[in-house]
């Protein structure tokens, strides 16, 4: 009898272990020992809720690291393993963090702040999918949408001469429909202020967030530019935790700003974007940035209380409510500006509940939105958001993220919600009182 | 004005509780970050950061059922748990008292031989018992259980129990009791029960992160 | 899906798994799913422009080539496709999902 051993799945246990142990050494593993299976956090997940399983218990999710620590960390781990739950490598058991940590999760990080304990859930998420990087198991959409952003500069590999014909287009329309000739998007203008990065959704698919965001810079007459090669706000490599290529596409975007002889980089409304520059680009790179980095929602309400631009809140009458990009607000900090934009540009406002850094994730976030095989999780865990949005009675969600604004137009068709998915930006371009109607 | 080291119980429950005093802090040094570079912050903060009201927010504010969701939607376990917290503290605070300050126990009656310190005692084992069945009864809960943590809530309720038997009513000894405390002090850096430190440990941790961004406090 | 006896297959975001096997009646079945109803002059202009594109550059045309080549602005597709251009028209022209956030 010839024993077939298949060499694919021979799991190399031992480099298992040595990445195991590099990444507690980076990350520490404070976290990792404090769970005291309460199971209470089940129901701040918007996962368990629309779908109440045990595996979709953010405990359950985050056991699948813990169990990894505890079986080679400590000390009954070690020498009786089923007493606390620690499990082994395996390639069967890789398969189960990865469905746990990629499929189940979208790392929003509404169970860390309602933990008993207090435990950063969500920076458990991100140890588990971590490991799996390491461990080349992340999912292939991911990795591709990452090696994109590597080689193009951007994740949607849009040309650089796409990027200007299409500033070129939408400076046109912009002077059309504001009557308006000197308006502009100026693209690599050295010695700008300003260097403004946006999601390449806005060049490829949805360009009207950008013209909001043009008009509001031009009306304020800013010194802005955006870049034709490496103007991407947002960082693929954050959904992998793939630190390293997080690193290479910071230093990317610095390096332009460096070219360009910017003062400040302003980001565009994205959750992950705004997060992993204002955040944790610094220390992927390990060094300060000299760069100010703000969020575009940051500037237009200096704009508004400075009275650079003048608005009129009638002009925006439908009901509107807000969605809370998780990034953005609970581990952002933007939680209030937004808010205070709104009061000024919009006239019948009301807040979603809960809301601000207790906001249901919407569900396609974490590279959700890019993970095929999860359509179906990904839409039925949107419910929540979408009978939150529903008891608003808004016409109107407004939303400052490309990712979330995405997943709200998939919940609006599958629940035949019959709303508005716009960007802040859009809201304050329909409020400016200097345009026409 | 003497302690109460004197018995073979009272010295293997000293020696449990150093080990459980030191191996607490080891295992917290060695759950720090291995590398300066790794563990120092690089972003600039938020113009608002208030890195100490954001810990205090975190031990305060932050464990109300108004901020809390999970004490909010599961008020009974929430209640039940801190009540057994109660009497756990209360006990430890208790065994200090009986092993190096025996002779204020007669001007201190909350923590030890009175009635109130019996009902407190007895109302957190019970508490206690009521989780242990929580835990046993639903499958959930049992779904995510191992031995450890049948464990951790029995050795507690038996502290409970043994802290309330001693009081008044002296139904066991100290030294009987020292042998209870003292199984429970050698378990509690072995298993989940760690949380004794670690609980401090995360709360300041997320609540330097979540400050540093300007999030906390509240 | 079944379409005159043809067996398409689809991910689980309703794109195909096959974008060669793609004709003009699998695009209406799935303009139907879509809620577009019957597909007018306006929506085929648009989606045969991002399938010819798709064919030779083996990418999704940005949002402006479709404008430009079909007269209609920004707005205007997003009536025509409520989904937007990717998870809309591009769907129904048979393209494979696009990357990244969309």
């Amino acid at each position: 009898m010839i024993n077939m051993i298949d060499t694919k799945n021979v799991m190399d246990t031992k480099k298992a272990k040595e990445i195991l142990e590099k990444i507690i050494n980076k990350n520490g593993s404070i976290h990792l020992n404090a769970c005291v299976k309460c199971g209470l956090c089940g129901k701040s997940c918007h996962m368990y809720l629309s779908e109440p399983c045990v595996e979709n218990l953010p405990m359950v999710k985050a056991q699948k690291v813990m169990a990894l620590f505890r079986r080679y960390h400590t000390v009954l781990g070690k020498i009786m393993p089923s007493m606390v739950g620690a499990k082994s490598f395996s390639e069967d058991y890789l398969e189960e963090l990865k469905s746990s940590v990629f499929d189940r999760c979208t790392g929003c990080g509404r169970c860390a702040i309602n933990c008993s304990i207090g435990i950063d859930i969500a920076s458990i998420i991100r140890i588990g999918r971590l490991i799996l990087n390491s461990l080349g198991k992340t999912p292939q959409e991911i990795i591709k949408t990452t090696e994109n952003q590597l080689r193009d500069g951007n994740q949607m590999s849009v040309s650089a001469a796409e990027v200007i014909d299409t500033a070129n287009w939408l400076t046109e329309d912009l002077q059309l429909e504001t009557k308006n000739s000197e308006f502009k998007i100026p693209v690599d203008k050295k010695g700008a202020k300003i260097l403004y990065l946006i999601n390449p959704r806005e060049i490829k698919f949805f360009p009207l967030s950008l013209s909001a965001t043009a008009a509001i810079f031009e009306t304020s007459k800013e010194s802005w530019t955006i870049a034709s090669k490496f103007f991407d706000v947002t960082n693929y490599a954050f959904f992998s935790a793939d630190n390293e290529s997080a690193a290479k596409i910071t230093k990317q975007v610095l390096e332009e700003a460096q070219r360009l002889e910017v003062k400040e980089i302003i980001l565009s409304e994205c959750g992950h974007g705004f997060r992993s520059f204002r955040w944790e680009s610094a220390n992927w790179i390990q060094r300060e940035i000299k760069f100010s980095i703000r969020s575009i929602l940051e500037l237009i309400l200096e704009y508004i209380e400075e009275g650079k631009i003048k608005v009129d809140k009638n002009k925006n009458s439908s009901r509107v409510t807000l969605h809370d990009p998780c990034n953005l607000v609970r581990f952002g900090g933007i939680i209030s500006i937004q808010r205070k934009i709104l009061s000024h540009v919009v006239s019948d406002f009301v807040e979603m509940s809960p809301n601000r850094e207790q906001n249901f994730c919407c569900g396609g976030g974490g590279g959700m939105l890019a993970i095929s095989e999860n359509a179906k999780r990904r839409i039925e865990s949107g419910k929540i958001k979408a009978e939150q949005i529903r008891a608003t009675g808004a016409k109107v969600v407004a939303t400052p993220c490309h990712n979330c604004a995405d997943q709200l137009l998939e919940l609006n068709k599958n629940y035949s919600l019959g709303v508005e998915i716009l960007s802040i930006s859009e809201l304050v371009y329909n409020a400016l009182t200097h345009l026409p109607s | 004005m003497s302690s109460n080291i004197g018995s073979i119980e009272s010295k293997i429950v000293l020696v449990a509780f150093f080990w459980c005093v030191i191996a607490l802090f080891v295992q917290l040094f060695r759950a720090r970050k291995k590398s300066a570079i790794d563990a120092r912050e690089y972003s600039r903060p938020a113009k608002c950061k208030n890195i100490f009201k954001a810990i205090i927010y975190n031990f305060t504010k932050a464990m109300s059922p108004y901020y809390k969701e999970s004490a909010r939607l599961h008020p009974l376990k929430f209640i039940m748990g801190i009540t057994m917290h109660l009497g756990i503290f209360l006990s430890i605070l208790k065994f200090i008292q009986l092993l190096f300050f025996p002779w204020t126990i007669s001007y201190n009656l909350i923590i030890s031989s009175s009635i109130l310190a019996f009902a407190i005692f007895i109302t957190s084992a019970l508490s206690g018992v009521f989780l242990l069945f929580n835990r046993i009864f639903s499958s959930e809960l049992r779904s995510i259980s191992n031995l450890d943590d049948y464990i951790s809530i029995i050795l507690s309720i038996l502290i409970l129990v043994s802290s309330a038997l001693n009081d008044i009513f002296l139904m066991i000894n100290n030294d009987q009791m020292f042998l209870i405390y003292a199984l429970l002090f050698f378990y509690i850096p072995v298993g989940k029960l760690r949380h004794a430190i670690f609980f401090f440990a995360v709360r300041v941790d997320f609540a330097k992160k979540l400050g540093h961004r300007g999030v906390y406090p509240l | 899906m079944k379409v005159n006896e043809k067996s398409i297959d689809f991910d689980k975001d309703g794109f195909m798994l096959d974008p060669n096997l793609w004709d003009e009646v699998i695009a209406s079945a799935i303009a139907k799913e879509e809620g577009i109803g019957d597909m007018t002059a306006e929506h085929w202009k648009v989606v045969n422009f991002i399938r010819n594109y798709w064919k030779e550059n083996n990418i999704a045309p940005a949002v402006r080539l479709v404008c430009q080549e079909s007269g209609l602005g920004v707005r205007q597709i997003y009536k025509l496709f409520t989904s937007g251009p990717a998870r809309g028209a591009c769907r129904i022209a048979g393209l494979p999902k696009p990357d990244g956030c969309v």
